[in-house]
């Protein structure tokens, strides 16, 4: 290699230095003072500027090149040697003759100033990189850019460049005018400004979609144009990758589809409406096609054919629905309606579940765009709760009408009419039922007017209808037509609107009633009166017992006062209580009525009364009144409870003689030998004593009970032990029966010992006495669940039947054997009483000649 | 020492009756046919044991009895009543008597009633 020094001849640069200029492949030259002068230059710079070293070393730079002085090039270099500073110009334009052509070309320039001790410029080395097929590539490129730009621009639809991450790099200037952005706004956020709101979610997932599977991204948006309003647009974009350049771009573009959009949508719409009203009616809409086969049904439709899901049914014929009853009527609409005609029928049919309805149908033909008839609608409603309904008021209507027809009540419905003053002046007889005529006598009423029928009737009648038929208000009554000789019991109410004055009239004749009302008032005067004439005080109360007539003698007796204070006044306050638990108790059971007491008279005299008052029954059997009377017993009364007294003190008088005799007998029989004749007599007399002892106190018992004043003392005792014991006694005492005793009750009883001793006693005595003829007694206890009964039978004389009954009363004997066996009667009386506050029964069994049975029962008490 | 037995009956046959009977066994008996002082009598006879009729005159058999168990020098004295009435029993519980003996009486049982209550 060779190093052109020339006039340069610089210590700065040693030998090694300038080999590596030389050497470079950077083309380098260096140019030293005011004029330029050319001083080094390395290979790659000669064969650059295509001299060699000889026409350029030590040669100013522009006699080198004179063409360069007219370029930028001369004032860089000036500008570096004055000023000292280094300059640099990437692609800077230069342009050389080349074999006498002027050849263009492009330089990166860097000027370096070279300075010496003193810090002065002297030389300048320039570094000057050809890149002129770069920029000449630059300048093609950025030509065909304009020339895409141009025909893009040119373009209806927007368009636009994205890299291969779908970073947007270009918009055709059609975005820009639809939009009305400004050109300089952030290319990616474009997008967001202009798709509408609701498109935004679809668009952003197409897009990130095509740029993962780079496929070909295809999306309609409602852009925004600069007016503000949206429009449709189609936007697609594809992915290409240019393999030459290693480049890759997605190349999108957008068009307007509007009007294409508006009327699908239109269309749309208009299919939604007709689906809607379609799936909205409440009835079961069908398409059916020429062959009757089913196509569509509403969602309604299937709830009411109960189907749970249309597919199975599609293309089933219709006609399969109705049963074959059916068919043929089907197949004829179907054929009706696609010749054009509209067909309406009511049938039954099954739905997909068997239930049986009844539907209302409509077929219509449905002509398409040529105007043909290819399918029909068949709209069936569902009018079984109608059918029903009807029927079932059909069903009531016929049922009211037999009512009327077969009840015993007499029914009309009449017709007011009234006067031009509203006045009602007669009515019309419309309907009536079978009755009608027996109820009022009156025939063939129809339709003609109750003044023609009954010129005389009362105006009351049409009065009373005119009212209800003007105020709407039912009316019940009872009153007499004395016209046709009747009385009735009316019901009478409005029927139908209030404007056409119908009234109906359910009414009976109740004559009848009201005769033996009458009568009935008619016998109670009758009673009023006769009561008035007796003596006794009279008193009739309402079922009840509260009093509703009380006669003359009442006031004549105590004076004066309110009916129903009469009892409570003038009754003894010790009686009350009694004749209230009567009173009740008659009440309660309908059985007659006995009270005892003392009533005060005017005087303030309380005399004894008895009240006997006794059910009035009506044909039912009905307690309706009570009746009584009642009578001054009081010197009855008084006379009995003398006899009372008189028994009572006579007794005890006797008792005391008796006493002397008994205390006697018994020292005298202390004294005498048991085998002296006198010890029996002494015996028998005192047996004597014993009985007359009883007698006496029998009689006293008998009076007490009279007045419930016989003391009774209750104890728990042995009921076993007292009947044989009782038994072993009246054994003792007689000589001609033997006592057969039968059953136990193994039981303590709680009662009068000393009484239900008495009881036994008297029946065994009896049974003794009254079967002289016999020789045995039997006595039979049996024990029952709540009670024990003690029967006591004798083979004597028996009694009649008539006697059964009475034989417990005072004083009462069998007049049969009144002669032959002698008595007070009173013994089956006390032992009656005594059973009775035991709360036991008694009765007796006989059979006259045949013997007799008492019974008792005691019940147990606890 | 015999004991003292006060008889009231205004029945003189009783009375005389009730003497006979008890003389014989022991007892010092005396009868009165009425009753107008009984405390009196009592200071009178000092009886261990009194019989007293219901129907007394003057003031009656039960009026009597009450006097007597109302007073303390004279309460602890056994008193019977005595009598035909049917009603003696509670009559005896009413004036609060140490018992009765019913008329007619029995023999034996008026003498063992008495023979055990007398003081």
């Amino acid at each position: 290699m060779t190093i052109s020094a020339g006039s340069f001849n610089n210590p700065d640069f040693n030998n090694f230095q300038q080999e590596i200029i030389h050497q470079t492949p950077i083309p380098i030259f260096v140019v030293e003072g005011a004029e330029f002068i050319i001083t080094l230059s390395n290979e790659k710079n000669l064969e650059k500027w295509q001299r060699t070293h000889e026409e350029v070393l030590g040669k100013p730079l522009f006699d080198v090149f004179p063409e360069g002085k007219t370029q930028p090039f001369v004032g860089f270099l000036s500008e570096v040697y004055h000023k000292g500073i280094s300059i640099k110009r990437n692609e800077e334009k230069a342009e050389f003759y080349h074999n006498g052509v002027l050849d263009t070309a492009w330089f990166d320039i860097q000027y370096q100033p070279i300075k010496n001790e003193k810090g002065e410029v002297h030389a300048i080395m320039a570094i000057s990189v050809d890149v002129t097929s770069q920029v000449l590539a630059r300048q093609k490129a950025e030509e065909r850019e304009k020339e895409f730009r141009q025909m893009t621009d040119a373009i209806p639809h927007f368009v636009w460049v994205a890299d291969s991450e779908g970073k947007v790099i270009f918009y055709n200037k059609r975005i820009y005018e639809y939009s009305g952005l400004d050109k300089n706004i952030d290319k990616d956020s474009l997008w967001n400004n202009i798709i509408h709101p609701e498109d935004v979610e679809e668009t952003t997932k197409s897009w990130q979609d095509a740029l993962i599977n780079k496929t070909l991204y295809s999306v309609q948006h409602r852009l925004k144009a600069k007016d503000g309003q949206y429009r449709w647009f189609l936007s697609r974009a594809f992915f290409e990758e240019d393999t030459e350049n290693k480049t890759a771009h997605w190349f999108g573009s957008a068009t307007d589809i509007d009007e294409q959009k508006q009327i699908e949508l239109t269309i749309i719409q208009e299919k939604e409406f007709s689906r809607s009203v379609f799936e909205s009616s409440p009835d079961c809409l069908k398409v059916i096609d020429a062959n009757g086969r089913i196509q569509h049904m509403n969602f309604n439709g299937q709830c009411l054919m109960e189907i749970d899901n249309f597919n199975e049914f599609k293309n089933k014929q219709w006609s399969d629905f109705w049963g074959n009853e059916n068919h043929i009527l089907i197949e004829n609409s179907i054929q009706k309606a696609l010749s054009g005609e509209t067909v309406q029928f009511k049938a039954q049919a099954q739905t997909a579940k068997g239930t049986l309805k009844w539907w209302d149908v409509m077929i219509s033909p449905v002509n398409n765009i040529q105007g043909e008839i290819r399918e029909i609608i068949a709209t069936s409603r569902d009018i079984t709760e109608e059918k029903i309904s009807e029927d079932t008021l059909k069903e009531s209507e016929e049922k009211y009408r037999s009512l009327f027809e077969t009840m015993d009540q007499g029914f009309c419905i009449v017709e007011v009419i009234f006067d031009a003053d509203q006045q009602p002046v007669d009515y019309r007889f419309l309907e009536y039922n079978l009755v009608f005529e027996n109820h009022t006598g009156l025939t063939n009423v129809m339709g003609r007017t109750v003044l023609e029928i009954i010129p005389n009737i009362e105006k009351f009648w049409i009065e009373t209808y005119g009212n209800v038929a003007l105020t709407g208000k039912s009316i019940r009554l009872i009153n007499e037509s004395k016209a046709i000789n009747r009385w009735f019991e009316v019901y009478a109410f409005n029927v139908g609107d209030a404007q056409n004055n119908r009234v109906a009239i359910l009414f009976t004749d109740i004559s009848e009633n009201k005769k033996s009302e009458q009568a009935l008032k008619a016998s109670e005067e009758k009673f009023r009166i006769l009561t008035e004439t007796i003596p006794q005080m009279a008193w009739m109360s309402d079922e009840k017992g509260n009093p509703e007539y009380l006669s003359s003698q009442w006031e004549k007796y105590a004076g004066l006062m309110p009916m129903n204070e009469y009892w409570g006044s003038i009754c003894h306050p010790d009686d009350i209580e009694n004749s209230m638990i009567n009173w009740n108790k008659s009440i309660a059971t309908c059985e007659k009525l006995i009270i005892e007491a003392r009533l005060k008279n005017q005087e303030n005299e309380y005399r004894w009364h008895v009240s006997v008052g006794v059910p009035l029954r009506n044909d039912q059997g009905e307690v309706m009144k009570w009746i009584g009377s009642v009578t001054d017993i009081h010197d009855q009364k008084m006379k009995e409870q003398q006899k009372d007294e008189f028994i009572s003190i006579a007794s005890h008088e006797m008792k005391t003689p008796l006493t002397s005799a008994k205390a006697y007998l018994q020292l005298m029989e202390m004294t005498l030998d048991e085998n002296h004749d006198a010890y029996l007599y002494t015996q028998k007399a005192n047996h004597a004593v014993g009985r007359l002892h009883n007698l006496i106190t029998e009689l006293l018992d008998a009076s007490k009970i009279q007045h419930g004043k016989l003391n009774y003392t209750h104890a728990t005792f042995d009921f076993d032990a007292m009947m044989a014991e009782t038994i072993e006694n009246i054994q003792y005492s007689s000589t001609t029966h033997t006592i057969i005793k039968q059953g136990n009750i193994k039981k303590k009883f709680l009662g009068d010992k000393d009484r239900l001793q008495q009881v036994v006693i008297n029946l065994l005595t009896n049974a003794v006495k009254y079967s002289p003829e016999a020789n045995q007694v039997e006595v039979r206890i049996q024990e029952e669940n709540s009670h024990l009964q003690v029967s006591v039978t004798d083979k004597g004389v028996g009694m009649p039947e008539k006697h059964l009954k009475r034989i417990f009363e005072r004083y009462y004997r069998v007049e049969e054997h009144a002669i032959q066996f002698q008595g007070l009667g009173i013994g089956l009386y006390i032992s009656y009483d005594i059973v009775m506050r035991h709360g036991g029964k008694m009765w007796v069994e006989s059979i006259l000649g045949e013997g007799s049975t008492f019974h008792f029962t005691l019940p147990y008490v606890n | 020492m015999k004991k003292n037995i006060l008889i009231y009956d205004d029945d003189a046959e009783i009375l005389f009756l009730c003497k006979t009977i008890l003389s014989k066994y022991d007892f010092n008996v005396e009868t009165l046919s009425r009753c107008d002082d009984v405390l009196s009598d009592i200071i009178k006879y000092n009886p261990n044991f009194i019989l007293m009729d219901l129907w007394i005159p003057e003031m009656g058999g039960e009026k009597a009895v009450k006097l007597i168990k109302e007073n303390d020098a004279t309460k602890h004295i056994s008193v019977f009543l005595f009598s035909a009435n049917a009603d003696i029993q509670e009559i005896c519980k009413k004036v609060n008597a140490n018992g009765y003996i019913e008329k007619p009486f029995d023999l034996k049982a008026f003498v063992n009633v008495i023979e055990s209550h007398v003081q």
